[in-house]
């Protein structure tokens, strides 16, 4: 196990100066001859995107969520993107070089390339949704100087996420992102349901009934495009619980407060594992 | 544990006559502390509404014993039998439970069915208040709404995406359009409907995934909870799914699921 900790810029210098530092934490699995396929195994790879409003970054949803990727054989990165005042597609073109950037390094990075898989939470699973939904954009080959295949992650695992922009809503993220007082249109250009296609990576989606932060309509209304174009899916809808529950335990829960944790809500890790592994093809 | 095995006439003699036989197993547990309740799930297997798969009767109910709850099998009266003769038979199963929480320490009533059952089911939790059943059994409606319904691979919706074989067992075939639309249930839904837990497969190809993204739409809209999962591989009618071990996790969250509502 190694953990690497790198700047974007270092990752790929044709990003777009911020305001905000962005950064890549790689928690790498090593191989051993011994172990499991031996020393050439290519392990599939979880790019997590924590949420917090595209206003900052959630600890709760960084390492808890990271380290039980890693703890399933998989490499695991988090990704650090710029927040607000950085501004659309700063944070897509962020996702897209860590894709691309994987890819590109599979051999160094023991990773199997045609496994990917970009998870986010929130906020942040807009910012994963739009890497796996929005990659043909041709703003991100073209600034990154990549092809843009390189940059289309394999499947997507979205918790809780911001999908749509209207009656359902979460204004907060749109704001953040695009900037405020934008015509509607700018806005709803972004509403992620509506720019599903044929291309679109599978997907596992989970959320609650009860969120009143991100309602549930964001996760039902991208379920029904995925369906319209037969984009695969799994989906978990859990009753009860809070927005942001991140893994629901006491490794993700907040000091003082038993809200957060909630063993029903948590088995979704383990079948998001169970998927990345179906998936993949990784035993 | 308690076993019982009744006909439809032991078990209410108000039911209508019936065709198809149908008889109710009862799996009542008998190692509870004096006074305490457990919930009760009453299975309903599929089969198109033309018989009742044994793979989706008694492997589940005990399953739900396994888990701590009462457990009941109702194979109900398929085809030549119409509608409402099962979804009687259902009902009377519910009440019959309700008029014996005492005796066997029956807390909530839970209904579980799959594919055409998972109509019957849904039926059921969503119809509950239709005059012909508290009329026909003679009680009054609220005794008869069931406290949760799970739903696997259910038959919901008529229309394009339905499972047509089903409605006409139900019905009966060359009725007017608007006889099988009535019984599209995510229309009928409303506040009234009870929580639900549903599962279904991405692949299904026998019951398209439509119906129960559709039913979620619907009581969504009512504001009625609900779990869902869909898994996206796997066919149709994999009852417990002793083969596919992520699939297979639908019964851990079904327990879990009873425990919380």
């Amino acid at each position: 196990m190694k953990l690497y900790d790198y700047n974007l810029h270092e990752i790929n210098p044709n990003l777009p100066q911020t305001v905000n530092p962005a950064h890549v934490q790689v928690l790498l699995r090593e191989n051993s001859a011994r172990i499991g396929t031996g020393i050439d195994m290519r392990r599939p790879v979880v790019i997590n995107f924590p949420g917090g409003g595209y206003a900052h970054l959630s600890e709760r949803e960084s390492d808890p969520v990271s380290l039980q990727f890693s703890a399933a054989g998989f490499q695991a990165l988090t990704v650090y993107y710029s927040c607000t005042p950085d501004r659309y597609p700063v944070q897509l073109l962020q996702a897209a070089a860590v894709v691309a950037w994987v890819r590109q390094h599979a051999d160094e990075l023991l990773a199997d390339p045609e496994n990917i898989y970009v998870c986010g939470f929130s906020a942040g699973g807009h910012l994963a949704a739009s890497t796996g939904i929005l990659w043909k954009e041709p703003v991100i080959s073209e600034t990154l100087g990549v092809d843009a295949k390189m940059c289309r992650p394999d499947g997507m695992i979205l918790g809780y996420p911001v999908i749509t922009y209207g009656t359902f809503a979460n204004p907060g993220s749109f704001h953040n992102l695009l900037g405020k007082n934008q015509p509607p249109q700018v806005y709803e250009k972004l509403s992620l349901q509506t720019r599903v296609d044929d291309t679109t990576p599978p997907a596992f989606l989970w959320h609650t009934f009860s969120d009143d932060a991100v309602p549930l309509e964001n996760t039902l209304m991208l379920a029904s495009a995925l369906r319209a174009h037969m984009i695969p899916f799994e989906l978990h809808i859990f009753p009860d619980g809070p927005h942001g529950l991140s893994v629901a335990n006491t490794q993700s829960s907040l000091v003082g407060s038993e809200t957060l944790i909630n063993p029903h809500v948590s088995e979704w890790m383990k079948l998001a594992v169970e998927w990345v592994r179906l998936q993949s093809h990784f035993e | 544990m308690h076993y019982l095995k009744m006909s439809m006439e032991e078990l209410n003699p108000r039911l209508p006559a019936h065709t198809y036989p149908a008889n109710l197993q009862c799996y009542l547990r008998d190692d509870l502390q004096p006074g305490a309740k457990v919930p009760l799930v009453l299975t309903m297997p599929g089969g198109g509404y033309s018989c009742c798969a044994p793979h989706e009767g008694d492997p589940i109910s005990f399953q739900y014993l396994a888990a701590g709850y009462h457990a009941m099998t109702l194979n109900y009266s398929c085809a030549p039998d119409r509608y409402p003769t099962a979804l009687l038979q259902v009902t009377a199963s519910i009440l019959w439970a309700r008029e014996h929480a005492d005796e066997y320490g029956i807390g909530k009533v839970f209904v579980c069915g799959f594919s055409a059952g998972g109509h019957l089911t849904a039926s059921s939790g969503i119809l509950w208040k239709d005059p012909v059943l508290s009329e026909t059994l003679g009680v009054d409606a609220k005794l008869l709404r069931p406290d949760g319904m799970i739903l696997g691979y259910p038959v919901l919706i008529w229309g394009e995406l339905t499972h047509k074989g089903s409605f006409y067992n139900l019905l009966g075939q060359n009725l007017p359009e608007e006889t099988y639309a009535k019984f599209s249930l995510e229309k009928r839904v409303d506040n009234d409907t009870c929580p639900a837990f549903l599962w279904h497969t991405f692949a299904d190809s026998g019951v398209p995934v439509e119906n129960s993204l559709r039913l979620a739409d619907a009581l969504r809209a009512h504001k009625i909870p609900f779990e869902l999962h869909i898994y996206p591989k796997g066919g149709h009618g994999l009852g417990l799914a002793l083969g596919d071990p992520h699939v297979a996790s639908w019964m851990k969250l079904a327990c879990q699921w009873i425990a919380l509502v």
